[in-house]
């Protein structure tokens, strides 16, 4: 009876020290998205150039919506990224648009003629669809696949190896489900290629499925 | 034991009851939570949008139970971020529209996630934070009384048992702070008694 019962209140402070310590193994930065599986919220904005971009008429590509800011530091970090996709995915079903977040026209355009990239990036006045897609901070990073549907989300400044692994295996998913996607082609070797690009750099960036 | 029976019945009842107010209060978030749609879905509820302070008054109501992202620690209302500004205009704009508070609030814990709200919601995995300060007091107490019980029902069981003969002693070693607690004397220690007090009686003559 005695040791029955001491070993029921062993199992108890295990189980208590357990969660403790399972709390301790998370990164309390890393946050919970809630936009991971449903529709991408819609928009039809306004690009730096004065020309607009509706999200619902780019539906069958792969879609990659990128909240940055010239004032952000990171985001100069990644933006060689970003353009290495605009160069490599380039016409192959794959889109990538900008969306400026609380910065003005003026200086996302002196970024962009600093550090060039050729996408389109888009005015988000009042941050609404940064808002609606539950934005923390740029640069935060959302892949919707063809069918308009928001499948991953990434904090922090994107690599290469996580770009286009998620690119690749959303090109290839869409391949499968839609034979027609001739965009698809020619992109298998992509993903061995990119072990040549850039390294993590472990600066906090976080990826959610 | 009877108490031993009637201790999970009264834990049950305390954790029930404790929890209740919150559920209560947070009842009318519920519908909120099941209808992500509520974003697109506007003016159903109510037609007629607030304005001036009854507005002013909402958009804090909804701004202060909103945690803001930027810093984590604040609500929505008290932060000076931008992005907090930034959906304090948000909420009035779809406050003046029509939404219902529990609609707004919804539409951000569809982009946000339950996090977003400074107050967790008492259903699912998060009821723990609320049951389980009760359930821990009322185990505590549970034990705490059973323990108390139990050592008194040890101490008869102890004199029963035991039957120590205080009176058998040669009197140094087996004063009357050693008795064991019970109220009947034995034959012995009544002897012991009277002899002792007896010895008393003299010394005073």
């Amino acid at each position: 009876m005695k040791r029955w019962k001491a070993l029921v209140a062993l199992a108890l402070a295990a189980a208590f020290l357990g969660v403790l310590g399972f709390g301790l193994t998370r990164d309390a930065q890393v946050l919970p998205s809630a936009i991971i599986g449903q529709k991408a919220p819609q928009f039809d904005l306004e690009t730096l150039d004065g020309d607009s971009i509706d999200l619902s008429s780019l539906q069958g590509q792969v879609v990659l919506l990128n909240f940055w800011a010239s004032w952000c530091i990171p985001c100069r970090e990644e933006h060689p990224v970003l353009e290495m996709a605009d160069k490599r995915y380039d016409g192959k079903g794959v889109r990538l648009i900008g969306v400026v977040y609380q910065d003005t026209r003026s200086n996302a355009r002196r970024f962009l003629e600093q550090h060039g990239g050729g996408w389109p990036s888009v005015l988000d006045p009042s941050s609404r669809v940064a808002i609606s897609y539950g934005v923390y901070g740029v640069p935060e990073t959302y892949f919707v696949d063809p069918t308009g549907r928001v499948v991953q989300k990434h904090v922090g400044p994107l690599t290469w190896d996580l770009l286009s692994s998620t690119v690749d295996s959303l090109l290839a998913s869409g391949k499968g489900a839609a034979p027609d996607t001739t965009a698809a082609s020619g992109t298998a070797g992509v993903g061995a290629d990119a072990a040549a690009g850039p390294e993590a750099t472990g600066s906090g960036a976080r990826t959610q499925r | 034991m009877k108490l031993a029976r009637t201790l999970p019945l009264l834990a049950l009842t305390a954790c029930l009851a404790a929890p209740a107010p919150v559920l209560a209060q947070d009842a009318g978030a519920a519908p909120a939570d099941a209808g992500q749609a509520a974003g697109t879905s506007s003016a159903a509820a109510r037609s007629t949008g607030l304005s001036g302070e009854k507005l002013d008054n909402a958009t804090a109501e909804v701004a202060a139970q909103l945690r803001c992202p930027v810093c984590r620690g604040q609500s929505v209302l008290e932060s000076t971020a931008t992005l907090s500004k930034e959906m304090q205009a948000e909420i009035r704009r779809r406050l003046a529209e029509g939404q219902s508070p529990e609609q707004v609030r919804a539409y951000f814990v569809s982009r946000y996630g339950e996090w977003i709200l400074l107050k967790p919601p008492a259903h699912g995995l998060t009821i723990l934070v609320y049951l389980f300060p009760a359930a821990v007091l009322v185990v505590g107490f549970g034990l705490a009384v059973l323990y108390v019980k139990r050592r008194a029902a040890g101490s008869d069981e102890d004199a029963e048992t035991a039957a120590p003969a205080p009176g058998a002693g040669t009197g140094a070693g087996t004063g009357p702070g050693e008795a064991p607690m019970s109220a009947e004397l034995s034959r012995d220690e009544e002897a012991w008694l009277e002899r002792a007090l007896q010895e008393r009686r003299d010394e005073g003559a």
